[in-house]
């Protein structure tokens, strides 16, 4: 599953990680955002996973090949679930752990949306910071661009966005 | 281990996903180090890829309009006021266009950015001398733009002439961010040893058993000092390498990304690779990062940031290895760690912490 590509990346390496990162994945993160201790088990045996794998493979691809680990590790979670018998219809399988169209949406019995959080958030964050990241996230634009737009140095432009997803990934989530 | 502020490593997480989407030569190995070091980080990182990634589609109907954004950020600089009263004064930066809105995005950042001291007041040939006190950092931005982060009681020199830029490094620990000048040599002179570096990052830690050389990005060049520079410390240096002095076989070696040299005191160099790159930068953070290091190490690497002393008393425990991330402002918060094996003892005697082996043990 390709994710939609934001319109001025040129298509390489974070694209290529992103490919490997499955909507089920994103889901599964997703909700524990709201109940952060969930996470540590996926997280535990990707860390092990991780750590066996060959060194050099591991350098050469780091993101694409955590993402990978992590959703097949999701897929393997809710096989293990549902407590199924394995059939190989992989594709099936596949389909029934991914939600084909909307990956950026929460659930529908979440109530407000997760999705909506994460943007009021994002809204309380200073003005500089919001510039930031719609520029970079909605118009595609490199950092360096950004810095120029701005008048901002590059250091700058990349510490308001890690400020602003460090915020949005430690806000409370209400139910 | 322990983490006592989970949005430290929140935000480092994201540092890495940001640095990922624009890579560099030494990102992905750098990263990957990262990632090894727990579970925690990679938890971290998966979730602020998530978070990253649910902002995809963010704004897609293009209601914000980054100039009111920008206009907004100005009308604030009054309100948001005061910076950090520790972060360093800053100078005013040259040729700074566009006054309202960089000063906008400086009150903006005040609390989260070091901001740089600029230095090209200082008149040439003149060494300035910057030091940091027990528990401070510091970063200094040098004429060149090469930036010098000092840790914890730490003392530079910086003398910069037309032909060569010098740093002495008379104590302590500091990094370097080297811009690149063919035209002009940067060196550091750390006691009888110099490193010499040609546009790179890396660490240098003077201690009593002498000097550590970390390379982070690039190469350098690790030799003996000419005898009158290292004899006389506010010697005005000159643009020549140094030349072997005759007497013994001097000690070189030249340091890569990814190696680290210790520099004995008779001068001897051993290199080594470190496994671990973030673990070199982590100080920066205010972390300290161990990997199976010995518990008195552990110990003076505390001390080196605090005013509380922690000692270790039982001459068997110093060997005592220990593996963690800690907080280098918070030594307590490491004897917790440290409670939980039964076979210590800690006492906490205020200004001083003492460990030793319970006797039932």
């Amino acid at each position: 599953m390709v994710w939609s590509r934001r319109s001025r990346q040129p298509m390489g390496f974070v694209e290529s990680a992103f490919e490997q990162y499955h909507a089920g994945l994103h889901r599964f993160l997703m909700r524990r955002l709201r109940s952060p201790h969930h996470a540590q088990d996926l997280a535990q045996e990707t860390y092990l996973r991780l750590l066996r794998m060959d060194r050099q493979e591991l350098v050469r691809k780091p993101q694409a090949y955590l993402y990978r680990i992590a959703s097949n590790l999701v897929y393997e979670f809710k096989l293990r679930e549902r407590n199924e018998p394995i059939s190989f219809d992989s594709e099936a399988a596949e389909q029934a752990v991914e939600s084909p169209a909307t990956p950026a949406t929460a659930d529908a019995s979440d109530g407000v949306s997760l999705h909506q959080q994460l943007e009021t958030v994002l809204g309380q964050l200073p003005p500089l910071y919001r510039a930031v990241f719609v520029l970079r996230k909605r118009d595609g634009m490199s950092y360096s661009e950004i810095a120029r737009t701005l008048d901002i140095s590059v250091h700058t432009v990349k510490k308001y966005l890690t400020r602003a997803v460090a915020q949005c990934r430690c806000a409370r989530w209400d139910r | 281990m322990s983490w006592d502020r989970p949005e430290a490593l929140a935000e480092e997480a994201a540092h890495w996903l940001l640095e990922l989407e624009e890579p560099d030569g030494a990102t992905l190995s750098r990263f990957a180090a990262w990632l090894e070091i727990s579970p925690r980080h990679v938890e971290e990182f998966l979730l602020a890829s998530a978070v990253w990634k649910e902002f995809d589609h963010v704004d897609a109907a293009r209601r914000l309009d980054i100039e009111r954004l920008v206009e907004e950020a100005r009308g604030n600089v009054r309100t948001i006021g005061t910076a950090d009263p520790a972060v360093t004064t800053a100078a005013a930066s040259p040729g700074a266009r566009n006054r309202g809105i960089r000063r906008a995005a400086l009150a903006t950042a005040a609390a989260t950015l070091v901001v740089a001291v600029a230095l090209w007041y200082a008149p040439r040939g003149q060494p300035q001398s910057y030091s940091t006190v027990r528990g401070e950092q510091r970063a200094l931005k040098l004429e060149d733009g090469s930036v010098v982060y000092l840790n914890t009681q730490s003392r530079v020199e910086v003398a910069f002439s037309k032909d060569v830029r010098v740093i002495r490094l008379l104590e302590g620990e500091a990094m370097f961010n080297v811009e690149h000048d063919a035209a002009r040599p940067f060196r550091v002179m750390a006691g009888p040893t110099v490193i010499q570096a040609i546009g790179t990052r890396f660490n240098v830690y003077r201690s009593a058993a002498g000097a550590t050389v970390s390379v982070v990005e690039g190469v350098v060049q690790i030799s003996p000092a000419p005898a009158s520079a290292a004899q006389r410390a506010t010697d005005t240096p000159t643009a020549t390498l140094p030349a072997s002095t005759g007497a013994a076989e001097p000690h070189l070696a030249r340091v890569a990304a990814g190696e680290q040299a210790r520099i004995l005191a008779d001068g001897e160099i051993v290199t080594h690779s470190v496994p671990d790159l973030a673990q070199i930068v982590s100080w920066r953070e205010r972390r300290l990062v161990f990997r199976a290091e010995r518990l008195e190490d552990v110990a003076m690497q505390f001390n080196r940031y605090n005013s509380v002393q922690i000692r270790v008393e039982d001459e068997a425990l110093r060997e005592k290895q220990i593996t963690g991330v800690f907080d280098a402002d918070d030594p307590r918060s490491f004897l917790q760690f440290l409670q939980r094996d039964s076979t210590l003892a800690v006492e906490d005697g205020g200004g001083e912490i003492s460990i030793r082996r319970r006797p039932d043990h």
